[in-house]
Parts: structure tokens; sequence; C-alpha cells
């Protein structure tokens, strides 16, 4: 039995501060245990002995004559040190810490305490500031929430114990059975990975729930989530944002990764559905736990009213759910049952005066046509239909779905007798929504989580890379007190990265500058080399497309004025000539260490307005060549990639290839913190892309290890 | 034809200011050059010097201002140039720049000093240009004493015809010439005539600020020509900025960040000249809309609120074409101020 799987499925519990009173979290937590039917030995542990609630209480953990595998403290926060001690020295496995007055107020050092004791005697804590832990398939209720918990197949995993608590109620209105319901509270030790590790292989929980508001360790968590979502679907509430992921930094990449850009990003990355609502969470789980997955990509509508179908239509678009558009096969389809002043175009419109043996005829249509993958069927209240052959109908149609394995939902509108009837059907689990809208974003949740087993791509990208002489470049910068390369050493870096940079030679003088531009050929462009210039453009200390060297003569007299003028202080180490590229397509790609998830990577519309449009795409290394592709197109400039106007396709290839070098970069040289080529031209198919300006961070904790 | 080269012991002394104040006083047909430029302007790969481009507009000098200089950068003369070859590129150009003139005003480098490692201090151009020097000088009234009297006993006049010296930038004209006068005077450097400080003169217009500071107009293009007299830097909440007496000053620049729409608004309220947002942040979109419509103008740029502020503490407020007021008052001022019959 894998160790989690005793958190879970524990054969005994242990309530420290269980109590007669039931004013007490001590004793709420017994009663729901033993409400709950947990069918494993419970020990109440209460200095008076006694019994409680009808079981014989302990005076101490030592006093328990059995193996405990699952401990409830519920203790005051002052006390739980000395318990917790006691639990780890009797051996017991796993010890929720109910009791807040922790981290969460700033006793950090007590936590750490806790912590650090249970970890000596390999006792695992979840918590402290919990409210407990509900497992289904334990039938075991060791939480203080309401109670009652309906069995089901959605598991929760909450950092919030009110919201959770609140959840719990909730659950039981919508009719959404829990196979598990976990609050992590401070996360001393058991984090949201380690509760995947079990949620994710138990073959009662069909869905995943979580609610995060941090992250604590980032590449731990990316792993559990990818593997949680191969198996299920997993929906995400995000609250928050992170002060790490506040901190301006010096480069585009930083400053264009706020903190939940970055968590939307990883989220998207590893399949997640991430929710903004609860009601939108409740609503995708409900549906996701229930229906099986889409046959084809695309659905058809069936409706009794244009205005609703129009409604649908729209909201198909928005959530992405793809309709079935041959016309000439949905006329086979759909004209029988339609009556000639309906519309077998997708919506299907069968009219106003369709009553159940039409919508029945019609979804059975739907339901036996190969090519559409799922229904959705409106319904605008009529005389000629009513609510309760409705309610029966629609149960009859899920029914029928169901046992095909097609997807099917519902949304119907109109007075009470309707309202009732939502009520009615939604506790029988059949999908069926008072909103348009509300409907399709679950079929469209349904479609994200299927398109993405359906592309998901394992196979990660990397390339062969020596970090020798690139710690060595960084090295010699950070002896000299310097956390950033220079463009020269930067380039440096980029040849031994294997990224193709334009020809390009440092002068230290006007006379070496002509030289150096009569060596490269002309046209030519010239930056400032300088530690204490960083913006080089803001300081007019660029100057492009020299043509001979009058031109190069006076752009070097203007790039030593400007900087000077810019900065008296800047020590000017010299001028870079480069060779002057041929423009095309202008692109970003950045990497950096995220202080939560590790190195991450960006990718996205580059050049001077980068910050203004905003327009790029981030995601957590190591990668997959599906998820760079991904990560491309999720940006609003790549149709320019697959060119525009008449022109021709840019040679992708050479994007995602750089885009895996500069991953593996950063992945193996930890003195680096930031990398950003802006822009990257990429040229036409086959022509590959050059990084035109590279800057590269290194990282400031690496200050006393170099 | 007459030349005049117009000199300073320190950069910032008011040279510009005088040659445009003696110009438009005399009222004569001038030609200018500036052989070692210092206020460089570069862009779509030409060079020139910002005073050499602004006496062309003046004065419709036909001559192109990229043309008016020798170079800008001591490395590139010491590179093109010998001795020799100065001096050839020096006549040169004043031939050519003088030719059909009544007055050939060049303008030395920013300091005395400035240039003589590659024969382009304002002595040298006096020398071998053969004009009449005339050394402008500023600071308090001790910097300005202690710099005439140092120039009489130290520093070797010979073959220079000296015109003679301008104060310039006095706090307290009067009390100055009261006071001191007299004594320069006794120095044996001739004193042309003291001109007084023109608070006027110090300002900037947006226009200058978003040139010189390399910034993204983002809204108000229009009214970039609008003066900036004062300096706000928003570093606090719109509610308390508004209360800070320099915020409720007419022609006032406000310097914030672009996340910063609070500050951003009150600007607005207050009838700001203008706003500059550091550290590259733009702000929302609604609010550009906002600044748009009310026309002021707005400028977007990379460094942090600190960098901007000192850039701007930096910059010489330089006289634009467009500033007619100014050079209104300059003529006024050598008109009043200077015995012009030395000059001419």
């Amino acid at each position: 039995m894998s160790s989690i799987r005793y958190l879970f499925e524990p054969r005994s519990v242990a309530i420290v501060g269980a109590s007669k009173d039931p004013k007490k979290i001590g004793y709420k937590v017994l009663s729901n245990l033993i409400a709950s039917g947990y069918r494993g030995a419970v020990y109440p542990i209460n200095p008076a002995g006694g019994e409680i609630l009808g079981i014989t209480a302990y005076p101490s953990i030592a006093a328990v004559p059995e193996p405990i595998d699952v401990v409830c403290t519920t203790i005051p926060a002052q006390a739980v040190f000395e318990s917790v001690k006691a639990c780890a020295d009797r051996g017991v496995r796993y010890n929720l810490i109910i009791s807040s007055g922790f981290s969460e107020i700033g006793n950090t050092e007590e936590e750490e305490k806790i912590a650090a004791y249970a970890r000596s005697k390999g006792m695992r804590i979840v918590g402290p500031n919990i409210f407990g832990v509900y497992s289904a398939e334990a039938s075991m209720d060791a939480t203080f929430g309401p109670g009652n918990i309906l069995p089901g197949s959605v598991a929760i995993i909450t950092q919030s114990g009110a919201l959770g608590l609140a959840m719990i109620g909730k659950t039981t209105v919508e009719n959404i059975g829990l196979s598990a319901i976990v609050s992590v509270g401070n996360k001393c030790d058991v984090d949201e990975a380690d509760l995947l590790e079990y949620l994710t292989t138990q073959e009662r929980t069909r869905v995943i729930l979580m609610y995060i508001e941090g992250i604590k360790n980032g590449p731990r968590f990316i792993t559990a989530m990818k593997e949680a979502t191969r198996l299920k679907p997993v929906v995400v509430i995000k609250s928050g944002r992170s002060e790490r992921g506040a901190v301006a930094a010096a480069s585009h990449t930083g400053s264009l990764a706020g903190s939940d850009e970055i968590v939307d990003a990883i989220l998207k990355q590893c399949g997640v559905l991430r929710a903004d609502s609860i009601k939108d969470a409740f609503n995708w789980c409900k549906y996701l736990a229930h229906s099986p997955p889409p046959t084809t990509e695309q659905a058809v509508i069936i409706t009794n009213g244009g205005g609703i179908g129009v409604m649908a239509t729209d909201a198909c678009e928005k959530y992405h759910v793809e309709l079935y558009d041959d016309g000439k096969v949905l006329k086979k389809l759909f004209g029988p049952v339609t009556p000639s002043f309906g519309s077998t175009k997708n919506p299907i419109d069968i009219t106003g005066g369709a009553a159940g043996a039409e919508y029945d005829a019609a979804l059975s249509v739907a339901l036996n046509h190969k090519a559409i993958g799922s229904s959705i069927a409106l319904y605008c209240e009529t005389a000629t239909f009513l609510a309760a052959d409705l309610e029966r109908v629609l149960e009859n149609t899920y029914r029928n779905y169901m046992a095909h394995g097609k997807p099917i939902l519902f949304a119907i509108m109109g007075g009470e007798d309707i309202e009732h009837a939502i009520v009615r059907l939604s506790r029988k689990n059949v999908p069926v929504f008072g909103d348009v809208y509300e409907a399709v974003s679950c079929l469209g949740t349904l479609y994200r989580y299927y398109r993405y087993l359906k592309n998901r791509d394992e196979t990660l990208e990397t390339v062969a890379f020596d970090s020798a002489p690139v710690e060595a470049i960084c090295r010699a910068a950070i002896a000299q007190n310097r956390f950033f390369l220079l463009a020269h050493e930067a380039q440096q870096v980029m040849a031994h990265a294997g990224i193709p940079v334009p020809r390009s030679e440092v002068a230290h003088s006007i006379t070496e500058a002509v030289e150096k531009a009569d060596a490269i050929g002309y046209p030519v462009v010239m930056k400032v080399v300088s530690r204490d210039i960083i913006h080089k453009s803001d300081a007019g200390g660029v100057a492009l497309n020299l043509e001979n060297r009058d031109e190069v003569l006076d752009a070097y007299q203007a790039i030593m004025q400007n900087c000077k003028a810019y900065n008296p202080d800047a020590v000017i180490e010299g001028v870079e000539v480069a060779e002057m590229l041929v423009k095309d397509v202008e692109t970003i790609i950045g990497a950096r260490r995220d202080a939560t998830f590790g190195p991450i990577i960006m990718f996205g519309l580059g050049g001077i307005y980068v910050e203004v449009m905003k327009d790029v795409a981030f995601r957590a290394l190591p990668l997959s060549r599906r998820e760079i592709i991904e990560m491309i197109k999720e940006t609003r400039s790549y149709p320019l990639l697959l060119g525009v106007r008449g022109e021709a396709q840019k040679d992708l290839e050479a994007v995602i290839m750089n885009i895996i070098k500069l991953g593996t970069l950063i992945s193996h040289c930890p003195l680096i913190s930031d990398i950003e080529i802006n822009p990257l031209m990429v040229y036409e198919q086959g022509q590959g892309a050059k990084a035109v300006d590279v800057r590269i961070l290194l990282s400031h904790n690496e200050r006393s290890s170099s | 034809m007459n030349r005049l080269i117009i000199a300073s012991l320190r950069a910032s002394a008011g040279k510009t200011s005088f040659a445009v104040g003696v110009a438009e006083a005399l009222g004569k047909k001038i030609g200018y050059m500036k052989p070692f430029g210092d206020r460089l302007l570069y862009s779509k790969k030409r060079l020139w010097d910002y005073d050499a481009a602004l006496m062309t507009h003046l004065y419709g000098i036909k001559e192109n201002p990229d043309d008016m200089s020798i170079g800008f950068d001591h490395s590139k003369l010491r590179y093109m140039y010998d001795t020799a070859a100065i001096e050839y590129r020096l006549h040169e150009l004043a031939e050519r720049m003088g030719s059909g003139r009544d007055l050939l005003i060049i303008e030395a480098g920013k300091a005395i000093t400035y240039g003589a490692s590659i024969q382009l201090d304002a002595l040298n151009l006096a020398r071998v240009l053969q004009g009449k020097l005339v050394l402008v000088i500023s600071g308090d009234d001790d910097t300005i004493l202690d710099d005439i009297i140092f120039v009489k006993k130290y520093v070797t006049m010979a073959g220079v015809t000296v015109a003679g010296v301008v104060v310039s930038k006095v706090r307290s004209r009067d009390d100055f010439t009261a006071t001191y006068l007299p004594e320069l005077q006794q120095s044996g450097l001739p004193v042309l005539g003291v001109l007084p400080y023109e608070s006027e003169l110090t300002y900037f217009t947006m226009r200058f600020l978003a040139d010189r500071l390399f910034a993204k107009v983002l809204t108000g293009e229009a009214q970039l020509d609008r003066t900036v007299k004062n300096i706000f830097i928003g570093a606090m909440s719109g509610n308390v900025a508004v209360q800070k007496p320099l915020f409720k000053k007419e022609d006032k620049l406000i310097i914030t960040g672009g996340d910063r729409s609070d500050m951003i608004l009150a600007a607005l309220n207050h009838n700001a000249a203008g706003i500059i947002l550091t550290n590259n942040i733009l702000p929302p979109s609604n609010i550009i809309a906002k600044v748009e419509q009310a026309g002021t103008p707005m400028l977007l740029v990379a460094p942090d609120t600190y960098q901007v502020a000192r850039q701007i503490d930096r910059l010489e407020p330089l006289l634009s074409r467009e500033d007619k007021e100014k050079i209104g008052l300059l003529k006024r001022d050598v008109q009043e101020n200077i015995d012009l019959g030395k000059l001419a």
C-alpha cells in the first residue's frame, strides 16, 4: 500500500482533542466520523478518558493499544508540538493538524519546528489550519464540516478552509457526489502533488477540482498535474497573486511575466481546465464526471427557437465548440424530422410547434450519425410541449445518449415549471441548464480536455549542449561584479547554444569601427557596448543600416555623444559593429528562471513594441514539440509566421529549434536567470532565423558560489 | 565680412543665446558655423548640431546644418585630420559660410579648452580665422570675477583679437554692476555688457523632452509645444498629490509610472502641461483614451522615475525656432545691455 493511501483509506483514526462538548471541533470531527459510517478503529484522545459519543476515550496517544494510521489534531496551537511529537514517536503515519495559529498568522517558526520533527520520524502532516479530510473510499468524514457528504466521483483539494466547508454544503445542494475532499491549509508538508498521486489513480475519482491560492514547488506541481490530466480532467480555481512574480525585472520577459500569466500558461500546458468562478467549476465538474468523451470534434444544435439558436451559436464560438456544417448531409439527416418552415442548417430549428416526439426524432438522428460528436438541445417554453413531458423526454434522451457514449446537454428557458424541471433533472445528474452560455461552456470544457488528450505529446525536446564554456563566460562576468553579459559575451553564449546570430565584432575606437565594418561588409549596424546602458535604443546607442565609411564615422560619434549625454557616468566599453540583417518577421523568445516554476520560456511578437503589444505566450520547461507549437499558435501574431498578404510562409521549424536550444541553455546553466532574444528575425521557410539582439542576465544568488 | 568667435570658459554659459541676441540686435545678414559640434542630433543617418539647425532656421541660411560642423567627437576628428588639414577645413568652412554675409558668427566648443587636442579650441579658432573673440562668462558673482581675472592673468591671448567679455545670466544686474563692474573694468579685459538672468529661457517644451528622452509619444502629439515650467514627481497617491502646492501650479510636468492611473487622472484634472510615464509601463487603454481626448501630451520612456528626473535635470533648455518670445527677450537684453559698437 503506497504511503498516501493511508491518508484516504486509514485502518484507524485518532482524534486528539476529542470532546463531549458539541461546540468543540474535537466533538464535530468525531461525530462526523461516526455518522459517515467509517469502518476502521476510532480512538478519541482526551486526558479525562471515559467515553465520548459512546466510544472509549484514551488519555494519550501513547495509551492507544493498536497502531494508528491517521490522527486529527484539534487542540490549541500552543499544545500542538508536544502532541505531534507524541504521535510521531508512536509511529502515526498521517497527522491532520486542524488547529490554526501557525504560519497563516506569522507563527512560521512553530510550524517549521513541527514539520521538522514529524519529518525526522517519518510522519506526514496535512495542514496546519485545515478542516480535515473526507474520503468516500473509507466512508470517512474526518472534517468539522456540515456532514452528510454525498459520495460520488468528484475529488476536491482546497487551500481555503472556509471555502472548502462552503463547497461541501454546495455540493450537497447541487447533487455533486464527492470521492474525497481535502484541505491543504498551510501546506507545511503534504501538498497538492502528494494528494494528486492518490486521486489520479483512484478509480472512484473521475474529476479533480482544486482551489489554489499559491504554489510552493512548481516543478513538482507541474509533473503531478501532467500525470493527473493524462488520466482524468482537473478543474482549477486559482486566485491570489504571488509577490515574487510582481518583482520588476530588467528584461521584457520578466516584466511581461506577471505571476498570473505564468500560472495560467502552465495550467494550460498541463491540460488543466481553469475556471474563474465556483459556479463554472461546479458545472464543469458535474458534467465532466458524468459525460463520455465526444466522438468527433463537431456538435449539432437542436432548437425550437431561432433566437436561442443564434445565442448558442455565439456561445459555441466563444467556447471553441465546432459546429457540424455540411449542409447537404444536414438536410438529408434532419429534413425528414424538421417542418418545411424550419431550418436544417445547424442550429437545426424544429420550430416552436415541436413537442416530445419531434425532439426525440431530431436528437435520435444526431445520436445515430457518426460525424456528429455531441448534441446541444435547446428549448424555449411553448404551449405545445409541456414541462412534465419535457422532463421525461430530456431524461430519456440523456440516458439514451449515455448508453451510446455520446455527450449531450440541454438549455431550457421558461417559467416556474421549467425552473422546477431544471432542479429535478439536475438532481438526477441530467445536464440541464437555464442558460445557454452555461451549457455550452460545459461542452467547451469537455472539448478542451478532449483536444488536450488527443494532442498530448510526452516526447520532451532537448539538444546536446556543453554548458562549461557558457558557465565560464558567466563566471567571468560575475567576477567583475556584473550580473548581465555584454553584447559580445551574449553572442558567444548564443554560438555555444547553436542559436544563429549576425556576424559582429566589438570596436574599441573609431579606427577599429571602420576596419571592422569594412571586414564585415556593408550595410552594418552599430550598438554601444556598456554595462551601464541596458536599453541601448533608449540611450541613442544604436545606428542602423550604415552603408559606407562616412556613415560609420557619423554613427560612431552619435553613439558616443548620445550615450555620454544619457548617462555621463556610463563606462563605454566599445561599439559593436554587426552585419545588418534584412528585415522580416520580428519575434521574441525569452527564457527565465521563475521563483516558483523554475525555467520558463516565452514566445511572441518581437520588436520595440513588445511591451505595448504584449502578444506573448509562456510555458514551463521541459517542453514537448507539441507544447512549443501550441505556445506559438497561442499568439495573435501566429498568422504572420504562416505568411499574410501574399507573403511566403516563414521558417517555423527554425523558431521551434531556437526555442528548444534556448530552453536547453537555461535548463543547463543555473548561473543564467534571464535570456531574451529580441528580435529573433524569422525568414522564409528554409532560410532560418537569426537572433538580432540578445540580453542575458545572471543570477544574483550565484554570487557567493562563484 | 566681420567674424565673431563666441566662446565661454564653461559649458552652458549662454553662447547660443548671446549669438541669437546679437544677430537679432544687429539685424545684419549673418552666417553661422560651429566647427566642433556638441549638441548633436542624429537621425536617418544625418548628423548635425542643434544650434546650427536653429540658426539656419532663424536667419534663412541656405547652407545645410550638416555642413556647419567639422565633427562632434574627438576620435573622429583625430582619425580624419591632422593640424594642417583642420586649419584647411576651418578656412574652407568660414569662406563658405561667410560668403555674401555681413557677419559670420563662429560658435566655439562648450568650454574654452574643449577641442584643444584637435586644434578646435576657442583661442585657436580665433587665431586661425582671425575673428574677434567674445568670452561669455556666467555663474555666481564670485565665479564670474574669478574667471575673468584668471583669463586676464594666465591665458595667453597672443595672436587673438579680444572684443571683450559678456557677463551673462546675472541674477541681480544692478547690484552686480554697482559692486563688481568697476573692478572688472580695471582688469584690462573690456566688458561688453552684463546680461540679466531670464527665467523664461530655462523652460522646456514637451517636444524637446520627447526628443531628448527618446520617448514614445502616446497622446497629444498636436500639443507638444506646450511649455513646462514646473516638474512634479508623482510618487504618492493622486489624492495626496493634489494637495501639494507644486501640483496646483500651472504648466507642470508630471513624472509617474504608467500603472498610476490615479496620478494620470489627477494630472488631467489639474491641467498638467504634460505627463511622462516611466518604466515603459503602458496605462490601461481607457486611461490613454481619456488623455488623448484631453489633448495632453503623454510620453512613455524606459528608464525609472529617478533616472528620468536625473536626465531632465541634466538637460540644457535649448532655444527653438518657435520660441518667438524668448528670441524677442534676447534681442532686447542685448540691445539694452551690450556695447554693440565693439562687435560690429
